[in-house]
């Protein structure tokens, strides 16, 4: 509720600022300065911009192509969740569009133990990604285990980033 | 001749491969035992042919004492005694002296004399002493031994002189296969298998790949290797042979391949697939490839290592919601669990006389190699805060020592610890994160 209040704040402000830039608008009366209705649904998400903002994501979660997991984990996050599903419908709209799932693990734990959990994830992804209807696309998975890391240094902000899975077509 | 069809074989792999061969590897004993039995190594005699071009005998291309001393002192169990203690320089057994070594405080003596037959062939006899007991202990001929496996003669010699005084065969005459990663910015990273002399000798490279290469596995006569590469963009599982550096596909199914390991007869291996959809055991007959599927569950199963008796296997399974040990038979009967202690047990071998296996473990924060001795279920880590990260632990083939991988100083290194955790050695790279150590079987003696 609170989040709900502060975006219609946010907005407001917004429109009063993007008004006091432009006379022009200025002029002609300002639209209904009811309380603006906050969408609940932002891009299709089921969230609003705030909650959304809230998980790290800003604007349309489609714009998101990694999602992160905890360590030795392939449990899908409310954030990685948002996300996927925003590939999914967006899959949904298209056929014939080669899906890729990348899995990928921290350097913690042997190489071939994580190959698997690397395969895991991205098969958590694409499970997921199926259940909310990402249409007829073929959907690969494949696993690097901890062999693709993008941050390279030893400690636990390398390591988070390095728990992955790229969604890519 | 069997011997020089040996030969020629190895001159082939020498002249493929020299123009790729990079950085020596130096060995360091970080911790060794109180004391190590203290051995003399005499350096040999050298007598023959004559070098027309200096007029003295041929200069040995390879110091055979020199190799045999520091095997001995590189396994923490004997300590070297510098030459300059030494009162007298025998090298048959009628110019022995036991007094002269009771003063150099040498309980093991080895003395030898080499010939030069010409045409860069030798003959070398090499003897060893107990000197408390004033008894020859081992005494060895090699006949026509060509100049190029000297090295490997040595590191007989050394084998026979170890398993002489400590009642255990030496592994000295062994190869170790690792991989290096050289990065030359984010972008640029080279992986390169290589293949070294127990000693660090003559690294030598086997195949080179942009992306990561994991898991090498020596075949159980020391000719091939098994080993994961991603050079298709998938894992994928490859036999490559050693000596013509031949390589095929064995395992590029569906989903995931890795984790290969060698039957103890050579004749199957196995491996993990996920081509049922998650990651089980399999094992592929190498001669026929039909492929038999050992385990069937939903929780990742892999890394299978054979027991030595070749009737079972041992693998990671995180089924119970944490990666364990488990044993199973090889026809997919008999299943158990391993280990119960902390919540990461993965990737584990056997010691070669199959009473203990060697895993990594974390027991609390920090990854550790570990034992555990099958008889009594005790878990011993054998590895501390001296390195992190510690991967892929593999036993010498005669269970006196185990190789595995670590971060040390952000770098990846080598490391070997005793299988009583009493002697500890680094390997020392001069370039390059070095991961994936996999120690061969012992070769065939010469």
């Amino acid at each position: 509720m609170n989040n709900k209040l502060s975006t219609a704040l946010l907005l407001a402000m917004a429109l009063t600022l993007t008004a006091c830039g432009n006379k022009e608008v200025v002029a002609e009366a300002p639209p209904a300065a009811a309380p603006v209705a906050v969408d609940n649904n932002a891009f299709g998400s089921g969230y609003s911009v705030s909650d959304l903002e809230s998980m790290g994501i800003m604007g349309d979660p489609v714009n998101y192509r990694t999602v992160y997991f905890a360590y030795d984990s392939s449990e899908i996050a409310e954030r990685s969740r948002v996300i996927v599903e925003a590939h999914a419908r967006a899959l949904g709209s298209q056929s014939g569009v080669e899906v890729t799932l990348e899995g990928h693990c921290d350097e913690r734990g042997t190489r071939e133990y994580n190959l698997a959990l690397g395969e895991r994830r991205s098969q958590g992804v694409a499970r997921l990604m199926s259940a909310v209807g990402a249409g007829n696309n073929p959907v690969q998975n494949v696993s690097y285990g901890e062999e693709r890391p993008v941050a390279l240094e030893h400690n636990d902000s390398a390591w988070s980033q390095n728990r992955r899975v790229e969604i890519l077509y | 001749m069997k011997l020089f069809k040996f030969a020629s074989l190895f001159l082939l792999v020498v002249s493929c491969v020299c123009g790729s061969a990079s950085a020596q590897i130096n060995i360091e004993i970080t911790q060794g035992v109180a004391r190590g039995i203290p051995v003399a190594v005499v350096p040999f005699e050298l007598s023959g042919q004559v070098d027309p071009a200096t007029g003295g005998v041929a200069s040995l291309p390879h110091d055979v004492a020199q190799i045999v001393s520091n095997d001995l002192a590189r396994s923490g169990e004997f300590d070297a005694i510098p030459s300059d203690r030494f009162l007298s320089f025998p090298h048959r057994p009628e110019e022995v002296r036991f007094k002269d070594w009771r003063v150099a405080k040498a309980e093991a003596l080895v003395i030898g004399e080499i010939r030069s037959l010409g045409n860069n062939s030798y003959s070398i006899e090499a003897r060893g002493y107990d000197v408390f007991r004033e008894k020859m202990v081992v005494g060895r001929r090699f006949d026509e031994v060509p100049g190029n496996l000297l090295r490997k003669v040595s590191h007989q010699i050394a084998d026979y002189i170890y398993e002489a005084m400590t009642g255990r065969p030496g592994a000295f005459d062994t190869q170790i296969a690792y991989v290096t990663v050289e990065r030359s910015g984010q972008a640029q990273v080279r992986n390169f298998l290589r293949v070294a002399d127990s000693d660090g000798y003559g690294p030598r490279t086997l195949f080179e790949s942009s992306n990561s290469i994991i898991s090498p596995a020596w075949s159980p006569d020391a000719t091939r290797l098994a080993y994961v590469t991603f050079e298709t963009n998938r894992s994928q599982i490859v036999v490559q042979n050693v000596t013509t550096l031949d390589r095929s596909v064995v395992a590029s199914f569906r989903g995931i391949n890795g984790a290969p390991a060698w039957s103890p007869d050579g004749n199957f291996l196995a491996y993990t697939s996920s081509t049922a959809g998650n990651a089980d055991i399999y094992i592929m007959d190498m001669t026929t490839r039909t492929r038999q599927q050992i385990t069937k569950h939903w929780a990742i199963d892999t890394e299978a290592a054979w027991s030595p008796d070749g009737q079972s296997l041992v693998f990671t399974s995180d089924r119970s919601g944490n990666p364990h040990i488990y044993r199973i038979d090889r026809d997919g009967s008999g299943l158990e669990r391993l280990t119960f202690n902390g919540k990461y047990n993965a990737r584990a071998s056997y010691a070669p006389n199959g009473q203990s296996l060697v895993m990594i473990s974390r027991p609390n924060k920090e990854f550790h190699v570990a034992i555990m001795d099958l008889a009594t279920g005790e878990q011993k880590s054998l590895t501390g805060g001296e390195v992190s990260l510690v991967e892929s632990p593999s036993f010498a083939p005669n269970g006196a020592m185990i190789l595995y991988a670590a971060q040390k100083q952000y770098n990846g290194i080598l490391a070997a610890v005793s299988a009583d955790g009493r002697v500890k050695q680094e390997l020392r790279f001069q370039n390059g994160d070095v991961k994936e150590p996999a120690w061969s079987p012992s070769g065939t003696r010469f």
